[in-house]
């Protein structure tokens, strides 16, 4: 049991044929013998490297003495979407970054054990945590990602009366609408979901809420805007007028809408599909559109080490075969009778890190070439609609809360991609849990910070 | 009620918030680490052994040694098993007194107790040790009368526990010169200690400790040809602990519970809540931990704890009382155990990963009784098993090899 336990996946040609989850969970004697292999050190840095500050030393000590329960409980009071993020998180650069048995061996799966006890959990039945004593506060929640979810969850704990209004038919935001159901099978989803309701939460779907201080006036003391980020990017580019070019969001969405609805999903065989962009959802998209079918091709301005995608997805697309273009700019999309045919692209080269600690990059001019492709989608990352005119924001429309979490409006808090711009779900999640807890103070808690 | 009051238990007249406490050992070298594990949530702590001014202790060094698993590879150290070969407290009575006193009055909640040690024929050393820690507030006394190595040539320690007659002396005296609760601390190292047991209750002890650490070698540096831990090439015979003495410690408590029907704090190898719920059901209502806390700290409490409740919500036990020894009318001479009652070897072959150790052992240590097929899949013949389960030990895999019930042969 010295080397890390592997676990259960897919192979590439398997992944191909479909959306069922890329890796299965690990056995009993698996999880317990890996928890066997930490070395449960001091001050671990798994426990700092968790956004949500899950006690990942204390839940492993119970799994190695088969406490399930209270590993599970562990988990679920720091973050009730673990099952989840068990799955979404990247936790080679998280909890398992700087886990000390890296330097005996390799670091602890981690991310499995807290799936392997989130599945168990599943199997036995979600239980809720434990409520507080009703406040008869009324605290309301704009978006039901994972950001306002885990604020409701938290909320609701704190003895809160929680409405979450999220604009879409059914709650889950991102997790929902952007990431791929092999990554995260819908199931999980519903029954993380369900358990945040569990706690007493309404979740108003189909209620977009463009002014959340009219909120404030009826009858709710605080509002969370976890709204996440609604707006697209596009490029500027001669052509987009042509038919077949997609926003990753709307591709996604209607695959996975039909999907879970149990309808045959658009099929693209035979077609090929060429994603803009390099982040996770530029990946996720390219590997969707390979699993119906068609030929994939990611065309990426920089290259692959600079890619914002986490290096385990880049290689699961290299794996499935999905093509990828580096170095390369679009320039202008090419039509033949309405239709895209090509994508007309310029080479590019690195040059010193820019701002943002990413090399930069020049076109090369005359190096023109074609990437022939029957669709193109787009998949820079996103912004803020721009909604909430009243509340400070910075250029691009994200929300700048304060030291509290508080916006520049009284009682109106926010987090999540809307203000950190879009990281993980997790980051969500932990952005939600402590905007929970700021709001307990506002409206009088008084209880320390978790 | 709430959740974790389940734990709260009466022990010889003192309520403890749950049935963990620090043993008398490293953990408790000072007040402050005491305190510290009240603040972690212990029920309560007995102090290291305090003896009187006139006992010098010196202690040598190095003064441990494990028995560990080590596979090599990157395979991470696992202890099974701790000697030590370190004495009582090597501070000053005074000051520990001092942090008895500041510990009752900071932590009333909190169960302190001091462990005592005296020369086995000086009653007014016992008596006098004994009030100094009364007077100081200890709220009760544990009589040492067990450690294995510290200090037997002086008359102290084992040198007493394995003498019935002393060990009833020596708690009459301490008896006749407090009134806080006894409990009597005793030692594995002796042929029948339910003997001494019943002369600690005659003697007036209101609870019984057990067990203390074995008397052991630990090993050799097959090097240096030095016996371990060698302290400038030489060693003494020390006190084991750890998981490694669970199963000696699990038959000393259910054989002096049996005995005597006194309360019992039991001791030996505690490091998971699995074992402290071993320990309750053969007849402790009290726990002591010592070599899981040297290993992984106090934190282990909040495992031992929450492990414990849920086991007991799960088998649906409303107070330690009530598991208490549940386990010990089923302990029966083996003449006395059910001969009508037949199983043999079942092997799941859909997990079996064909390693054939149980074959192995079948062949080698049991009764030929399994067979491999061309695959190499194991097999039990039913005609020869005699359902030994040396086969359910040896597999390395989970619920492959288990022990099916068969009903006895029609006549």
């Amino acid at each position: 049991m010295a080397k890390r336990i592997p676990v259960p996946r897919l192979s590439p040609d398997e992944r191909k044929k479909g959306f069922a989850e890329t890796t299965s969970g690990i056995r009993p004697q698996a999880a317990v013998g890996e928890a066997n292999r930490c070395i449960l050190c001091n001050d671990p840095p798994c426990n700092q490297g968790c956004p949500a500050g899950i006690d990942v030393k204390g839940f492993i000590r119970a799994l190695r003495s088969q406490n399930f329960r209270s590993g599970i409980r562990i988990i679920r009071e720091k973050n009730i979407l673990g099952g989840i993020c068990a799955r979404v998180c990247p936790q080679e650069a998280l909890c398992e970054k700087s886990c000390s048995s890296s330097d005996l061996a390799e670091p602890i799966a981690i991310g499995e054990l807290q799936r392997f006890l989130m599945d168990t959990e599943v199997k036995q039945g979600l239980k809720a945590l434990p409520m507080e004593n009703s406040r008869g506060k009324k605290v309301a929640v704009v978006g039901a990602g994972p950001s306002g979810l885990a604020a409701a969850g938290r909320l609701a704990c704190r003895g809160y009366d929680v409405t979450v209004f999220e604009k879409e038919e059914r709650p889950g935001g991102l997790l929902r609408y952007g990431i791929p159901p092999y990554r995260l099978p819908r199931e999980i989803l519903d029954a993380e979901v369900d358990l945040v309701v569990r706690h007493g939460v309404s979740i108003q779907t189909g209620v977009r809420v463009d002014s959340p201080g009219t909120l404030l006036g009826n009858g709710f003391e605080a509002v969370f805007l976890a709204a996440g980020l609604q707006k697209d990017q596009h490029l500027s580019i001669p052509g987009r007028e042509a038919e077949g070019i997609l926003s990753w969001r709307d591709f996604l969405r209607d695959v996975f809408d039909k999907l879970y609805a149990g309808d045959s999903p658009p099929l693209f065989s035979g077609k090929k599909v060429t994603v803009i962009g390099g982040g996770n959802v530029a990946v996720d998209c390219a590997s969707v559109a390979l699993r119906l079918g068609a030929e994939s091709n990611i065309i990426y301005r920089r290259s692959r080490s600079e890619m914002p995608a986490w290096e385990e997805e880049v290689a699961e697309a290299e794996e499935t075969g999905v093509n990828f273009i580096f170095l390369s700019q679009p320039i202008s999309f090419q039509s033949e009778n309405g239709r895209l045919k090509a994508i007309e692209c310029l080479k590019t080269s690195l040059g010193e890190p820019d701002s943002s600690g990413r090399s930069s990059f020049q076109v090369l001019e005359g190096s023109e070439f074609m990437v022939a492709t029957d669709f193109a989608i787009e998949a820079m990352g996103p912004l803020p609609e721009g909604l909430f005119s009243d509340i400070r924001q910075d250029g691009k429309g994200h929300i700048i809360v304060d030291d509290n979490c508080m916006t520049s409006a009284r009682g109106i808090f926010a987090g999540g991609d809307l203000v950190n711009g879009g990281k993980t779900v997790v980051q969500a999640v932990a952005d939600g849990c402590r905007a929970a807890e700021e709001i307990d103070q506002f409206l009088g808690g008084g209880r320390v910070v978790l | 009620m709430k959740r974790e009051q389940m734990l709260g238990v009466d022990f010889c007249g003192l309520h403890f918030l749950n049935p963990f406490l620090l043993s008398s050992a490293p953990p408790t070298t000072t007040g402050e680490m005491m305190e510290k594990a009240y603040k972690a949530g212990w029920g309560g702590a007995v102090t290291k052994t305090l003896g009187l001014e006139k006992e010098e202790v010196i202690n040598v060094s190095p003064r441990l040694h494990s028995l560990a698993f080590d596979s090599g590879g990157d395979e991470p150290r696992k202890l099974y098993g701790l000697e030590n070969i370190e004495l009582i407290t090597d501070r000053p009575l005074g000051i520990w007194l001092e942090e008895i006193a500041y510990l009752v009055k900071n932590y009333p909640e909190h169960v302190t107790i001091a462990s005592i040690m005296a020369n086995a024929s000086s009653r007014e050393d016992w008596q006098l040790l004994a009030s100094r820690c009364e007077k100081a507030g200890a709220m009760a006394l544990e009589l040492n009368f067990s450690c294995p190595h510290g200090m037997p040539d002086r008359g102290m320690g084992a040198a007493i526990g394995q003498h019935p007659e002393l060990v009833e002396r020596i708690t009459s005296w301490v008896r006749e010169a407090v009134k806080i609760p006894i409990l009597v601390k005793l030692t594995p190292n002796i042929t029948d200690i339910s003997l001494a047991a019943l002369a600690a209750k005659k003697g007036g002890a209101n609870a019984l400790s057990a067990i203390n650490t074995v008397s052991t070698l630990i090993g050799i540096n097959l090097d240096t040809l030095e016996p371990m831990p060698s302290v400038h090439g030489h060693s003494a015979y020390g006190g084991y602990s750890g998981p490694a003495v669970k199963p000696i410690a699990l038959r000393c408590v259910s054989e002096i519970a049996r005995a005597t029907g006194l309360p019992i704090s039991g001791i030996g190898g505690i490091t998971t809540w699995k074992d402290a719920a071993e320990f309750i059901l053969v007849g402790a209502t009290t726990l002591q931990v010592c070599t899981a806390v040297m290993v992984s700290g106090i934190e282990i409490i909040s495992d031992l704890r929450e492990g414990l409740l849920n086991y007991m919500e799960d088998k649906g036990f409303s107070s330690i009382k009530e598991m208490s020894g549940k386990v010990l009318p089923k302990l029966k001479l083996v003449s006395n155990l059910d001969k009508s009652y037949k199983v043999i070897s079942s092997i799941d072959t859909s997990v079996c990963v064909k390693c054939d150790l149980c074959y192995i052992a079948c062949r080698d240590g049991g009764y030929q009784a399994i067979t491999l097929d061309e695959q190499r899949v194991p097999h039990t013949d039913e005609e020869k098993c005699s359902g030994c389960s040396l086969c359910v030990q040896v597999c390395p895999v989970w619920d492959c090899v288990s022990m099916k019930k068969v009903e006895p042969a029609a006549v």
